[in-house]
């Protein structure tokens, strides 16, 4: 036992190196060093968690059932390990939002209604409440196991004392005092409080010090190792079964097990540690394995501790305090006061942070909101609300702290610590399905979750809050145990005939069940608003979505006045920096009279959500740029009636496209149309012109032979043979036309074969040979050594030659005329010049001779002679073209005309050995 | 995760509620224990694996 002036002075001053340390680690965040920014500081900071329900009550649990204490931390284990799925999600999404408390983030989710961050802030502080009463109850209980530590000690609890001689009270004024001081000094644009996770994070190494420092006593001073006390421990009957499972333990423990896995994430504290005063996202990463370190030394020595208070204490002795009393009891009073210490560190440390996270939620979603909505106060007109963000927030603390301490002193004393924390365990599990939901369900809507969470809320009331203060008297226990009304359904512990089930167990089955029943039945039966939509997929699309909020304001406010709007709330410091930051980041301008655009506006309501949350946040901006502000609706149907306009003229776009194209195609195939009909009309005039030469002269000589029946035998004969002539020549010319026509078409008969065009050359002169000799043509051949192989048909290849030697025998100089042929292997093919010595042909002819029926343009002023087809050329360019080749004509004036015709093949050997050197030369003529 | 929250839920747990000491230790308080530090030591590793290759990534 020690004395009462001892443990006090110790208290203080242990609560005043706490308030150092705080102190000193807002310094330090101030100074810009801040050693709170470290994985293992976050991870000390999220072991909050446990409180003095861990620290004591674990112990009692642990005498009472065994080893069914472990539940409330494999829980939160679970989803540590689990982080990757539920954890990282949940922190991307408060930082892109800036999400400052449960409640905010709930209610950002769903639209950012403001019902619904008022319903979660109630259920918070409601659910809290308790869990704050255990706190003070244990620094109270403590306190008196300490100084008073006797059999009479149950009697002298808190009942008989008044409130300034009750520890809790002077407990809960000290609490108060610390929240105030490190939780509010300054409204923060992002929330952190380096000084208070700073203290947080050391109380956590203390209370686990102390908790390990008793485990080892007990373990290695009382007993031979831990081995022999749970051969002790075995040995006898009582405590035999604690090292069991109970049979019928199987509900409780998945209850127990859900319970703390849905408090790691839905108690308000928890929150604000893991999410909210997280500053990298890799911390949790390091914290993913590293809290479930820390709960497991936590735990270690709980079963131990609680086995050797059994054993070895007094019946009457609470199990809640084994750890105090156990080292009491052996005399090591300096043990036990380290065990206080460690006990007063995981209340405070609950106690703070649940105040702080609290008092965020009170004013940002329950006061704030309040006050904006009453007109006459004029709140959206007053010069600097940094003041009154900060009493509220204090005055939140302090009726925050009182209330649990008001549960404390009338209900919460009779119970055993653990059932208190389960009771605020129960009530936070309510945000479970609307936020697991919210998570991962885009259609969960606002009236969903609004209504499972009064339905659910309510629940619990019934069946859980509603006993528990009837066993302390509060009410009427026929309430309890016959039923409202008296109807046996409608017993509280016993709802519906529902029976077989333990009170909490009981509770958690109606008030989930039916909270997620009610959430998402009315969420598939409702439709959501735009901004629920919206705010919907950034939720569940968190990891997916690169761009951050989207901009639903068309600007009509001033930079001024939302400069003064943050000013307001953040003060003249904070608002300064954060509009220079953003002015510099987006190379605009960030003060005086212009039009804010979208991106400031949304950079507004964001800073403010920061410190007066989403929903009023909203309403705050809203109130700046009023009057002109758009409804989401309405820009969600401006979009789409864009989105339609726009895809629309497209469309039309693409059509006139195609209509412009088809247009071309038609002018082009009109324009070939009429240059076909004019060639028509031209090859028709010019066929039926070369026709009737012919059948002029054989009609007018028949006609002259009918005419004059005694015609002399030798005029008779002439004429008959001027008829076979023409006749012949009008065959010839039907003939080609027929050839030039097969040709045009591609239906002509190929038959390429490999052959030597000097051979081919060789066969033409000797065919034209009697037409030359008859006109008297000297004929001139060179034919280069080497030759190449062509793969042509061979008797089109001749037709050309001969076609070529015949103009040039016909077209060269009258009194002497002269042809000279050449044949010369070239790079890649064969060209042959056939070149007459007569009057050339006219430049502009060069090309034009190669078409049907120029012949008669052939040179300038020649008469048109009888004797060709006017096809020959026609046909020449066909076959030439056809064999990949090529025909062209030359005239140098005066020197007569050269045709030459180019086709490619394949080089080959020298093939004529006997007539080496340049040329072969041969001459024919006369 | 997954394989934490089985090996720790009913009935799996009820298996390991077994008369008898390892180590001089209870089975069941065993069974805890050692799957928890396995669980934690296996989660350490993971997030290692899972900070290089992000590094990597990253580079």
């Amino acid at each position: 036992m020690l004395s009462s002036e001892l443990v006090i002075f110790v208290s203080l001053f242990y609560v005043g190196l706490l308030y150092t340390i705080a102190w000193w680690g807002d310094k330090r965040a101030r100074d810009g060093h801040s050693w709170v920014r470290n994985p293992t500081v976050y991870t000390l900071s999220i072991a909050v968690y446990c409180t003095s329900w861990t620290f004591y009550g674990a112990v009692g649990t642990a005498a009472r059932n065994g080893l069914e204490y472990l539940t409330i931390y494999l829980g939160p284990t679970v989803i540590f390990l689990g982080w990757w799925f539920l954890l990282r999600k949940m922190l991307r999404i408060s930082k892109a939002h800036r999400i400052t408390s449960i409640a905010d983030f709930i209610s950002s989710r769903y639209g950012k209604s403001t019902q619904l961050s008022v319903l979660v802030t109630l259920i918070a502080v409601v659910g809290t409440t308790p869990y704050i009463a255990l706190q003070l109850k244990a620094i109270a209980t403590s306190y008196t196991v300490l100084t008073v530590w006797d059999h009479g000690m149950v009697d002298t609890a808190q009942h008989s004392l008044s409130i300034f001689s009750d520890s809790g009270f002077w407990a809960a004024l000290g609490l108060a005092l610390f929240g105030i001081l490190f939780g509010t000094r300054f409204i923060d644009a992002d929330e952190h409080h380096e000084g208070m996770v700073a203290a947080i994070a050391f109380e956590s190494l203390v209370k686990m010090f102390a908790l390990l420092a008793v485990g080892i006593f007990v373990c290695f001073v009382m007993y031979d190792g831990i081995g022999d006390l749970f051969a002790q421990s075995a040995a006898n009957p009582d405590t035999a079964q604690l090292l069991l499972l109970r049979e019928d333990s199987a509900p409780r423990w998945l209850t127990l097990m859900m319970l703390s896995m849905a408090a790691i994430l839905c108690l308000p504290r928890q929150f604000q540690v893991i999410i909210v005063e997280n500053v990298d996202e890799r911390h949790l990463a390091t914290a993913s394995w590293a809290f479930p370190l820390y709960l497991l030394l936590m735990n270690l020595f709980v079963l131990p501790i609680a086995l050797a208070g059994l054993g070895a204490l007094p019946a009457w002795a609470d199990p809640d305090f084994f750890v105090i009393s156990v080292p009491l009891f052996e005399n090591q009073s300096m043990l036990a006061l380290l065990a206080y210490v460690g006990g007063l560190s995981a209340s405070t440390s609950m106690v703070i942070v649940a105040t702080i996270a609290l008092s965020t939620m009170v004013c940002n979603d329950l006061i704030v909101p309040a006050l904006l909505r009453i007109k006459p106060l004029r709140l959206t007109e007053r010069d600097d609300l940094t003041g009154l963000l900060i009493f509220i927030r204090r005055a939140s603390i302090v009726v925050v702290v009182f209330l649990g301490f008001a549960y404390y002193r009338s209900a919460g004393a009779t119970d055993a610590l653990a059932e208190i924390g389960l009771i605020s365990f129960a009530a936070t599990a309510q945000f479970i399905p609307i936020m697991i939901g919210g998570l991962y369900w885009k259609g969960g809507t606002k009236t969903g979750a609004q209504v499972g969470l009064v339905v659910g809320f309510a629940l619990w009331g019934y069946t859980l809050l509603l006993p528990s203060l009837a066993d302390s008297g509060w009410m009427d226990p026929a309430l309890i145990q016959n039923g409202a009304f008296g109807h046996p359904w409608l017993r509280p512990e016993n709802l519906l005939g529902l029976t077989g089930f333990a009170p909490l167990t009981h509770a958690l089955i109606w008030s989930i069940s039916l909270n997620t029943a009610f959430y998402v039945l009315i969420s598939l039966f409702t439709q959501p608003s735009a901004l629920e939509r919206i705010q919907a997929t950034l939720f569940v699309d968190a990891f997916s979505r690169k761009g951050q909020d989207t901009v639903i304001w068309r600007s009509s406010a001033s930079i001024d006045d939302l400069y003064e709007l943050v000013e307001r709330f953040l003060g003249r410091e904070r608002a300064f920096h954060s509009f220079r930051e953003f002015g510099w980041e987006k190379d605009t301008s960030w003060r005086g009279k212009g039009e804010a655009d979208a991106d400031m506006i949304a950079f507004t309501e964001r800073l403010l959500a920061g410190s007066i949350g989403a929903a009023s946040a909203r309403v705050m901006v809203s109130s700046v740029a009023k009057g002109e502000m758009v409804s989401l609706e309405e820009v969600l149907e401006i979009l789409e009636e864009t989105s339609h306009v726009i895809e629309y003229s497209q469309r039309l776009e693409q059509k006139s496209h195609e209509l412009e194209k088809a247009a071309a195609e038609l002018r082009a195939a009109n324009d070939r149309l009429k240059e076909l009909d004019r060639l028509k009309d031209e090859f028709l005039t010019m066929v039926s012109h070369e026709f009737r030469t012919p059948l002029t002269s054989i009609r007018s000589f028949s006609e002259i032979l009918v005419d004059t029946p005694n015609l002399e035998h030798d005029k008779v004969e002439h004429f008959l043979s001027i008829i076979v002539r023409e006749s012949e020549r009008l065959t010839r010319l039907i003939d080609d036309h027929l050839d030039l026509a097969r040709l045009e078409a591609g239906h002509s008969d190929w038959r390429a074969v490999d052959v030597d065009p000097r051979t081919v050359l060789d066969e033409s002169v000797e065919a034209v040979k009697g037409l030359f000799d008859s006109r008297a043509v000297q004929l001139t051949t060179e034919f280069s050594r080497q030759s190449v192989l062509l793969h042509v048909d061979r008797d089109r290849l001749t037709q050309v030659f001969i076609n070529l030697l015949s103009n040039a025998a016909k077209f060269a100089d009258p009194d002497h005329p002269s042809v000279t042929v050449r044949g010369e292997a070239m790079d890649g093919g064969y060209l042959v010049s056939i070149t007459d010595n007569g009057r050339g042909v006219a430049q502009t002819e060069l090309e034009t001779i190669f078409d049907k029926f120029s012949r008669s343009g052939k040179y300038a002023d020649d008469q048109p002679k009888p004797s060709g087809s006017g096809l020959g050329l026609a046909i020449a360019r066909h076959v030439v073209e056809h064999c990949q080749g090529k025909i062209w004509a030359e005239s140098p004036p005066g020197q007569g005309a050269t045709f030459r015709v180019f086709i490619p093949g394949q080089i080959m050997e020298a093939i004529d050995a006997v007539r080496p050197g340049g040329f072969r030369t041969d001459s024919f003529g006369t | 995760m997954l394989v934490a929250l089985f090996l720790w839920i009913p009935p799996l747990v009820g298996m390991f509620s077994l008369d008898g000491m390892v180590f001089g230790l209870p089975i069941l308080f065993v069974y805890f224990f050692a799957g928890w530090g396995i669980l934690i030591i296996f989660c350490a590793l993971l997030t290692r694996a899972l900070r290089n290759a992000a590094q990597s990534e990253g580079r």
